[in-house]
């Protein structure tokens, strides 16, 4: 193998694993929005059985901070 | 050996410039009154605010004279739309007693892009909001405010 040869092999490699791991981590970015929605699916569900707190007063809000 | 050490001494001393420069920035917005410290998720719930403001240009024309800090378009009757740097958010009216005058306003982010912990522009979507409170407030001492979760999702898009 010539050294012409031996470098496109090298960025070749890297080309091709540069391309496995932009798959593998936007499947697996995909992966992690579907249980994170999921998750927040149940969370929201379960606040929706809860009786909604009253209003507070926005000036109070504002006074204690 | 001593290249390393050095690389890694200005590294960090970067890093400390950057964090207080930024601490600095945060606290001379809270006291001068643009942004308040809220939850870290704040973004995930909507604001429902019970008050009596008049009309609705008066709430329009009291943004205006605090300062929208974003782009504020289709403003329509009834809602107002604001679009700044990584977020999007809307205001707009859910209920309006006749009689009373007492209006159910309600404002919520739509889009925000997150970066590390928080979201990626938290100072701008901080202040945005801040400076809805502070109109209500302006218009109606005694506005009464609620929150209520927004049903959204989470998208990651591969650029």
């Amino acid at each position: 193998m010539g050294n012409g040869e031996a470098w496109l092999y090298l960025i070749g490699m890297f080309a091709i694993v540069f391309v496995i791991m932009l798959i593998v981590g936007f499947i697996g970015n995909k992966a992690t929005d579907k249980m994170e929605n999921a998750a927040r699916a149940r969370r929201d569900r379960a606040q929706g059985q809860q009786p909604a707190k009253p209003p507070e007063s926005l000036a109070q809000r504002y006074a204690k901070r | 050996m001593w290249i390393a050490v050095v690389s890694i001494i200005v590294a960090i001393g970067i890093g400390v410039a950057i964090g207080v420069s930024r601490a600095k920035k945060i606290k001379a917005l809270q006291d001068e009154g643009k942004i308040i410290r809220r939850d870290i998720h704040y973004a995930e719930k909507g604001e429902e605010f019970t008050s009596k403001i008049g009309s609705y240009g008066a709430l329009k024309q009291t943004l205006e004279t605090l300062g929208i800090p974003c782009a504020a378009e289709g403003n329509t009757a009834t809602q107002i739309l604001f679009s700044g740097t990584d977020f999007k958010a809307r205001l707009y009216k859910k209920a309006f007693d006749e009689p009373s005058g007492i209006g159910v306003y309600r404002f919520e982010f739509t889009h925000w892009k997150t970066g590390g912990y928080s979201y990626a522009n938290e100072t701008g979507m901080n202040m945005l909001l801040t400076t809805v409170e502070k109109a209500f407030l302006r218009l109606d001492p005694n506005t009464g405010v609620s929150t209520y979760a927004l049903q959204f999702t989470t998208k990651h898009t591969l650029f």
